[in-house]
């Protein structure tokens, strides 16, 4: 059972465990889920909110991710997106579901965090994504940016930090995060579409 | 054809989810229709995914999986699938339309706003619409203002912008939009301050600014 988190096997494996929960709300494929995405999505919650928050809290985060993957399987398309991908998304989202809910810039709106950030599979340019659909392949490519670019992705997507906070904390000028961004997403973008 | 988009910066900060609300909402409306960016969205999520699966796992309470489990039995007519009306505006735009009352008000002869709640305090959030042939006064930006094309077109000194078209302005560029003759120009605007008109004359017909006296 145990294989490298990067190979195509593995990434499959993820997509057929939500495909089952989708279609017949299938527990075992979702708590195989659970067991392997519950606590990269710990870590990730972590990563943003280190320390202000009680563990308890950041496991609640993580159960609020996993029962709109409960809620929502039956709409994930495996031939548009990969399991990873669509969990960050629900991860994300939650995250900015959270904020929101915090923020004392809020207001309240008929607009859920889901009419402007989309967490569908269902629409878009597929025909576009043939080639781009393997994570493993992008795995291999974030390997290939030089560690200064692949440094700030990693803050803008895994710790939830914007350009600015970025430039503040490695002390660098925002014009400077801005360019590696840039760079790495062009990068990132030509070597996917090779 | 879509010839103005918003930048990978702006792109990036989206899909990773930081960009604040009504920003947020202004990238949306560009999406309906920009196949392009939409690409490059999902590009960037799943190197979000990619990035989720590298990193190192932090174990969760043991009977969690088994509290997730009565919370989902409790809840158990929840599974859902969020049905979207496919429209020519984008879905975001038409949602805030639809849940409230729009209070149009004149800017000039030819040009009308009504502000659009967005859930949010950082922004101004609106709805602008030029009559054809209508000219909008030249005007400054005290912030980044965003302007998203959603029906018609318009232009000024630096291009024609058209249904799709994303525009973002910020001080010191100047501007004077031209809507085309034959018919009305609606958008979506995003401004991080109000704008500042330049000329003199304009200074009366901004809703905006306080006139002080000389």
């Amino acid at each position: 059972m145990d294989t490298l988190p990067s190979t195509k096997q593995h990434l499959k494996v993820w997509n057929d465990h939500l495909m089952n929960v989708g279609r017949s709300q299938d527990r075992q494929a979702f708590k195989a889920l659970f067991e392997h995405f519950g606590p990269l999505l710990k870590s990730y919650f972590m990563s943003k909110f280190p320390s202000q928050h009680s563990v308890q809290m950041m496991d609640e985060l993580v159960q609020e991710v996993m029962i709109k993957v409960w809620q929502k399987a039956m709409t994930f398309d495996p031939s548009k997106a990969a399991a990873s991908t669509w969990i960050f998304t629900l991860a994300r989202n939650t995250r900015i579901d959270m904020l929101r809910r915090q923020s004392k810039y809020a207001t309240t709106s008929s607009l859920e965090t889901e009419d402007i950030w989309d967490d569908t599979t269902e629409d878009g340019p597929y025909q576009l994504l043939q080639h781009n659909r393997d994570s493993s392949q992008i795995q291999t490519s974030l390997k290939q940016l030089p560690e200064e670019q692949s440094l700030v992705i990693r803050k803008v997507y895994m710790e939830s930090k914007s350009h600015s906070e970025v430039a503040e904390e490695l002390n660098l000028p925002l014009g400077t995060v801005k360019s590696r961004v840039r760079l790495a997403q062009s990068k990132l973008q030509s070597l996917i579409k090779r | 054809m879509i010839h103005h988009h918003p930048d990978d910066n702006l792109l990036t900060e989206y899909a990773a989810g930081t960009l604040d609300t009504a920003q947020a909402i202004a990238i949306t409306a560009h999406l309906h229709f920009c196949t392009q960016c939409k690409h490059k969205i999902m590009l960037m999520e799943q190197t979000g995914g990619a990035m989720l699966e590298t990193l190192s796992p932090e174990p969760i309470a043991p009977d969690s999986f088994d509290s997730l489990m009565s919370m989902i039995e409790k809840g158990e007519n929840n599974r859902r699938s969020t049905p979207r009306k496919a429209g020519d505006l984008p879905n975001v735009v038409s949602k805030m339309m639809d849940h409230q009352s729009l209070k149009w008000r004149k800017v000039n002869s030819s040009l009308k706003t009504a502000n659009l709640v967005a859930g949010q305090k950082q922004h101004a959030v609106s709805l602008q619409k030029i009559n054809a042939g209508g000219v909008v006064p030249e005007h400054d930006h005290r912030g980044v203002e965003i302007t998203v094309v959603l029906k018609g077109s318009f232009s000024d000194k630096n291009g024609i912008y058209q249904a799709g078209d994303f525009v973002l302005k910020e001080p010191g560029d100047v501007h004077q939009p031209l809507s085309a003759s034959n018919e009305d120009c609606l958008c979506l605007s995003v401004e991080s301050a109000p704008v500042k008109l330049t000329g003199l004359f304009s200074r009366l017909l901004n809703p905006f600014i306080k006139l002080r006296v000389a």
